[in-house]
């Protein structure tokens, strides 16, 4: 099973010259045509229209192909709890079961808030002590510095992490990868030769999550950089699919 | 299977490998000061293209991008150790020129080099500036290849200074690393009414959509495969180009066709 944990789909309005995805059902006919079976999927428009929209789209979507039988989550952005904007962090766990949601994402650039213990300490405690997947993206947003801060503030956090503005990220990516045992390497970013190889040899098959950024880039390119890699097949199956099914546990939620 | 109506890609993903060869246009080699690369030395590189089908890579080393004085040895020991392999193209520093020194360097080794790279942006000095016009009027006379660096944007190697080039060497065999990234329409467009000019892959991979605005304003027989290797992966290039809303005629020329045409035009045997 092929499963991305990093798609996107929603009509953009950022500027960047990349080809969009505009709707859910382009999303899923992508993932037809280059045989993704399904994956953790956000709605742009959480980033750029409005949370409680976007995320409702995500709930609604994903919940409508995982009912036709598709392996597909979605993932919410949180806010500070104080505005009462995204659930409370007691309710967040239930909530997330309830709307088909299978991890989170912070955004403070496009959200506009302060990345601090005092805004999401509450939220980032229950993550970590529920074991829900926190996706900490510098292209979402989160920089480098405040990935690394936030880690140190909760090193039992369930992290995916990816790197896009630097590459290859090793320098940025390893000491994280080395420290933090329940941290997770999102790959779509990792696309110098012999990434995966020396990711797998390091850290083993099982920190690594295959992820394409779709739809900012091409799906293939992941696809042919993780079935290609020199890699045993079983540490290729884990990579594809195995360990998001791993991490991804329902019974978690509720 | 990346596409499941296409041929090549379904042969890629049974395999692992593409049932044709690949020419890459554009590599590097050996350490960088600001990136740990898994690997990066000349024979490493061999072994990668082994493993992925590259039966040519032309490439110019960082230490010769960086290093004005010495670094080209680096790329003369490593094509010469893998002289089926390996080609190089001797770097053109436009702060530090001797166009004396460098054409005699590259006359001197007909077996080590195809050409001369030019990276304006890293330069911060237009690639149209006339103190190039010796190495350019160099290779008109013998028909070796000028790869630029090419940068949306850049008033050092954008589209107009490309253009600019072109217009005033038509016999000039130019290839456009990056392709313009970022503005690759306006840069197809400003240079494609030249036929000496053809169009190179690196970076493209990162913006979807960015190879099918190149094959449909300049066609595909324009276009060469490239990595940037080590920076990117040969895999990542050959996933994009399998993914992309392309033909198996059009990706076939991308990987191989395009670049055979090319080597017979300058005189290698494929």
């Amino acid at each position: 099973m092929i499963l991305d944990c990093n798609l996107t789909y929603g009509a953009a309005n950022d500027g960047k010259p990349y080809r969009g995805c505009d709707t859910f059902a382009e999303l899923t006919a992508e993932l037809d045509r280059a045989g993704i079976d399904g994956g953790l999927v956000r709605c742009r428009y959480s980033d750029t229209v409005g949370v409680r929209y976007g995320n409702g789209f995500a709930a609604r979507d994903t919940r409508q192909a995982a009912d036709a039988g598709r392996w597909m989550r979605g993932v919410w952005a949180v806010l500070p709890p104080d505005t009462g904007e995204t659930p409370s962090p007691a309710e967040l766990p239930s909530e997330m079961a309830r709307h088909n949601i299978a991890a989170v994402y912070i955004n403070p650039e496009a959200h506009r808030f302060q990345p601090d213990p005092i805004t999401l300490g509450e939220t980032f405690e229950v993550l970590q002590q529920r074991r829900i997947p926190l996706i900490l993206s510098t292209a979402n947003g989160v920089p480098m510095e405040l990935i690394y801060r936030i880690l140190r503030d909760f090193p039992r956090l369930t992290a995916i992490v990816a790197d896009q503005y630097n590459w290859p990220n090793g320098r940025r990516l390893y000491p994280l990868a080395n420290h933090y045992e329940n941290l997770y390497l999102d790959l779509s970013y990792i696309m110098d030769a012999g990434g995966v190889e020396d990711m797998t040899r390091r850290f083993g098959a099982e920190r690594l999550l295959f992820g394409t950024a779709f739809p900012e880039r091409y799906t293939g390119s992941m696809l042919a950089v993780v079935r290609a890699a020199g890699v045993t097949e079983r540490e290729r199956a884990l990579i594809f699919g195995g360990n998001l099914l791993r991490l991804v546990r329902e019974e978690d939620l509720t | 299977m990346i596409d499941k109506n296409s041929e090549l890609a379904s042969a890629f993903w049974e395999t692992g490998r593409l049932p044709c060869p690949i020419l890459d246009f554009h590599a590097h080699m050996d350490e960088h000061p600001a990136i740990y690369f898994p690997f990066s030395s000349a024979d490493e590189m061999v072994r990668d293209m082994d493993r992925n089908g590259v039966a040519r890579l032309f490439f110019c080393g960082h230490l010769a991008l960086d290093d004005p004085l010495f670094g080209e040895a680096y790329n003369v020991a490593a094509v010469r150790k893998h002289p089926d392999r390996l080609r190089a193209y001797h770097i053109v520093h436009s702060r530090h020129l001797d166009p004396a020194r460098d054409i005699r360097e590259v006359e001197e080794a007909p077996d080590v080099y195809v050409g001369f790279k030019l990276l304006g942006d890293y330069n911060a000095f237009p690639v149209d500036d006339p103190c190039h016009d010796p190495y350019y009027d160099y290779l008109s006379e013998t028909g070796k290849l000028l790869l630029l660096h090419t940068w949306g944007g850049s008033p050092y190697d954008g589209p107009a200074n490309v253009a600019a080039v072109a217009r005033r060497f038509p016999r000039l065999r130019i290839i456009c690393g990056h392709s313009f990234f970022g503005c690759q329409c306006e840069g197809v467009l400003a240079t494609r009414q030249y036929p000496n000019v053809w169009y190179e892959l690196t970076a493209v991979p990162i913006m979807r959509g960015c190879l099918e605005d190149i094959v449909r304003l300049a066609g595909s027989e324009r276009v060469l495969f490239g990595t940037d290797l080590p920076w990117f992966s040969t895999l990542h290039g050959v996933g994009m180009v399998l993914g992309a809303d392309l033909s198996d005629e059009e990706r076939r020329n991308i990987f191989h066709r395009n670049g055979e045409r090319l080597y017979r035009e300058i005189g290698l045997s494929f």
